[in-house]
């Protein structure tokens, strides 16, 4: 299941005030944290508590469909990265892919590969609290930053 | 059940005294028009409907009832008295307000509950509809279509929930909540201190929860009551400032080009996040690395041809594919070589994998495509800033020409907002603070899930696991079954409104894409004028109101106001069909294209009322054409006369008010 802070509610409420169809679904906000994880290659473990974060689906939504693949990707991708793992590592890339996908799934995740997909996120969002300082309610402004945020992260 | 409003009379309240009966011949008129000018109390004789009919007036303050009291003579006292048919039978709910102490109460009498009844006490089978939420759907006014078209309100979905008494689900699970608190509690008498302690605990938390739940609520609803006075202020300041000339055409122009970028921004935020969507848009080091694993995948030949199910089978054989013989140690080898291979299952997602990276373009033009989106939209966003701006600057300059009421409005504005903000700060803290003592907390996800945790804690404690179990399945039945009935009804529901809407605009096609709290029109789709809204609002309403078995009157305030010739006849032809009977409140300048339409059109009993508020120029109107007055009162007349009705004038009507 993908699960995010439940912190992260108070945005995605203020964000989809004005507008429903920038931001549709809580996954939208989830996947922008996931990138800035994933873009400054650190996570931090969800809290264990169940009472401090709140579930999502466990599938990817129709939006994310074509992209999927990619996203579990580059999840596999930063996972080999942060652990030093050569892309010529054969056992350890397969026990990679082994431990995180599961096509048997609806996500395609196993629960190992929600974990430490919601560790990014988790990540992402702490790291997006602290670089949004001036606090954004509107959805298109919130894009044009994140986007701004992202980029430099990437590159 | 069929149910028709017969009539009512009003006394006491701001509205002119009146008496007002929908026999016509004998029986009821199928469609009763009332005609009253502007100021005779439209809007006030509507509340009262609506009050008697639910028996909401009950929980008015004092505010809302000096509000109702009349102005222009001293009375202490109010009295509107509903008569109602339900088939052949007769109830009468009498509505009494003390204007000194501000106190409102009821009296109902029918044969159905045996006489006369203090209180608000229609028969049980009204009582299911005759509830506030109910009600407003056909008592209707104007605040409730734009409300069934507001993202700010749920009106659509709490329309659907009223219509096929959803909310009993809801009282169901309260109930079983009761009954699991009754369980416990009674067995808490008889066991040990510790039960006793967490059930102390537990009313503290609940009783908590429950004030922290009204304050939220309180917080919510008196934002969405603001946003409302804002958006009601903002349309004051505009109208001001449009009156002067010197600014009107450049005021206009920059209200159309603000409507025209937050459209546009809405377009190019939505294309922009289509295409964040796809990972390799955000940057070319992503497209990168995609490329890399996958030369490394090709190098490695992963995925390979052959996968580890068929060492896997391989090893479950006596024999090989050679035809050599498969012993312990080989199949012991062959197990532990298969964990070189990737399962089949993998095999698939890493060849999809490729096939995306395959298709990804080696260049930067992805990339530069949503940069140039997100700078698109960045300068619509300065370009919509600058038009606010401009809007607030031309406000300013009037403001310090001496607009002391344009200033007054832009305070007021200004205040509420601040209101809203500090509002939602407060209900952001409702929403964080998840840690600690739950009974210090404002979190109200926090403190159930901590209620929840307790009440498990006492189930096992007082053994009444089971009973604990059972109550939650229900419970989680009653939830589920209450979102799946509602998805379905909404469905269906849609698939007819959808229809009658395509019949109502066939020049203008309007899209609705759901029901969800409000009614949502299709995408690119701006907000409907307000003809399009009442037109929307009379397709769901009459939708649902045709839905049973039962039949409710339609009353409505101003059904024609604001409505295009083409709409008005097109919704004049429709009133007929909306129900077994209509009623609406009209000025003379909705009789041209829709009265006379339906008088023209329609094969059913209309009755045309005027009421009118005694006045100079109404004695005189009356004494002069000496039409059919049959209720002359204090402060009223109500004239039964078709040619009075049909020759009352809009010029003459001005001068009235």
């Amino acid at each position: 299941m993908f699960r995010i802070r439940v912190e992260s509610d108070k945005w995605f409420n203020k964000l989809r005030h004005n507008e429903k169809n920038i931001f549709k679904t809580k996954f939208d906000l989830y996947y922008l944290f996931f990138l800035n994880g994933i873009a400054n290659i650190d996570k931090n473990p969800l809290l264990s508590k169940k009472d401090s974060t709140s579930e999502i689906i466990d599938y990817f939504p129709s939006d994310y469909i074509g992209s999927r693949h990619l996203i579990i990707g580059m999840l596999v991708i930063t996972e080999l990265k942060r652990l030093g793992i050569d892309f010529s590592d054969k056992i350890n890339i397969q026990e990679k892919f082994h431990e995180l996908v599961d096509p048997d799934t609806p996500s395609k995740l196993t629960l190992k590969g929600f974990s430490i997909m919601n560790d990014y996120a988790n990540k992402g969002f702490e790291l997006l609290q602290e670089q949004i300082k001036d606090h954004v309610d509107l959805a298109p402004e919130f894009l044009v930053k994140v986007h701004s945020i992202l980029t430099n992260s990437f590159d | 059940m069929i149910i028709k409003l017969l009539g009512w009379s009003s006394k006491g309240f701001r509205c002119p005294d009146a008496t007002l009966s929908m026999d016509m011949n004998n029986a009821v008129s199928d469609i009763c028009f009332i005609q009253m000018p502007n100021g005779t109390g439209k809007t006030t004789t509507l509340k009262l409907l609506n009050a008697t009919l639910s028996g909401s007036a009950t929980s008015w303050s004092k505010n809302d009832i000096q509000q109702l009291r009349k102005k222009e003579h001293l009375v202490h006292h109010g009295t509107f008295i509903v008569h109602l048919g339900i088939n052949n039978d007769t109830v009468t709910i009498e509505l009494n307000v003390d204007f000194n102490t501000n106190i409102a109460s009821f009296r109902t009498s029918s044969n159905l509950i045996g006489g006369i009844r203090d209180g608000w006490s229609p028969p049980s089978q009204l009582t299911n509809f005759l509830n506030p939420k109910f009600v407003k759907l056909f008592i209707f006014d104007g605040e409730l279509a734009n409300k069934l078209l507001d993202n700010d309100f749920d009106e659509a979905s709490n329309a659907i929930e009223a219509l096929f008494q959803l909310y009993i689900f809801k009282d169901i699970i309260s109930h079983l909540d009761d009954y699991w608190n009754y369980h416990t509690r009674d067995r808490s008498n008889k066991t040990n201190r510790s039960i006793n302690s967490k059930n102390n605990e537990l009313s503290k938390l609940e009783i908590h929860l429950s004030k922290i739940k009204n304050k939220h609520s309180a917080a919510t609803n008196k934002i969405k009551a603001n946003n409302t006075d804002i958006h009601d202020i903002s349309e004051k300041i505009d109208i001001r400032i449009k009156n002067v000339k010197k600014y009107r055409d450049e005021y206009d122009k920059i209200i159309n080009h603000i409507e025209s970028a937050n459209s546009s921004i809405s377009i190019k935020s939505q294309d922009c996040m289509r295409l964040i969507r796809i990972p390799a848009y955000i940057s070319k080091n992503i497209t990168s690395d995609f490329y890399s694993i996958k030369e490394g995948l090709d190098k490695l030949k992963l995925p390979s041809n052959t996968s580890k199910q068929f060492f896997i089978e391989l090893a479950n054989n006596d024999f090989c594919i050679c035809g050599n013989q498969i012993g312990e140690n080989e199949k012991h080898n062959i197990n532990n070589l298969a964990t070189k291979y990737l399962s089949s299952e993998i095999t698939g997602f890493l060849n999809s994998f490729k096939s995306e990276v395959n298709a990804l373009s080696v260049s930067s033009f992805v990339q530069d495509e949503l940069s140039d989106n997100i700078n698109e939209l960045n300068s619509l966003l300065e370009e919509r800033d600058r038009l606010l701006s401009k809007k607030r600057y031309i406000s300013q300059q009037l403001q310090e020409s001496g607009d002391n009421e344009l200033k007054e409005l832009e305070k007021k504005k200004t205040l509420l907002e601040k209101e809203n903000l500090d509002l939602q700060s407060l209900l952001d803290k409702y929403n964080s603070d998840s840690s600690g003592d739950p009974l210090r907390s404002s979190n109200i996800d926090y403190i159930q899930n901590y209620i929840n945790t307790l009440k498990d804690e006492i189930a096992i404690i007082s053994d009444t696991v089971t009973l604990k179990s059972k109550t939650d399945i229900l419970k989680f039945i009653l939830k589920d079954t209450h979102k799946i009935t509602k998805e379905h009804l909404t469905t269906d529901i849609l698939n007819k409104f959808r229809n009658r809407v395509d019949h109502l605009f066939p020049f203008s096609p309007i899209q609705i894409e759901s029901i969800d709290g409000s009614i949502k029109l299709s995408g690119n789709q701006e907000a409907a004028s307000v003809g399009q809204t009442l037109g929307i609002a009379y397709s769901f309403l009459t939708t649902l109101l045709q839905w049973g078995t039962h039949s409710f009157p339609l009353v409505v305030d101003s059904p024609a106001g604001p409505l295009d010739y083409t709409v008005r006849r097109e919704v004049a032809s429709i009133i007929p069909l909306l129900s077994e009977q209509f009623i609406s409140f009209i000025i003379s300048s909705e009789r041209p294209h829709f009265v006379d339409i339906i008088k023209k059109e329609s094969n059913k009993s209309i009755k045309s009322l005027t009421l009118l508020r005694k006045t100079d120029y109404t004695n005189k109107l009356v004494s002069t054409t000496n039409p059919c007055i049959i209720d002359d009162t204090l402060d009223g007349y109500v004239i039964d006369d078709d040619s009075f009705f049909y020759n009352f004038d809009m010029d003459e009507e001005d001068n009235n008010v």
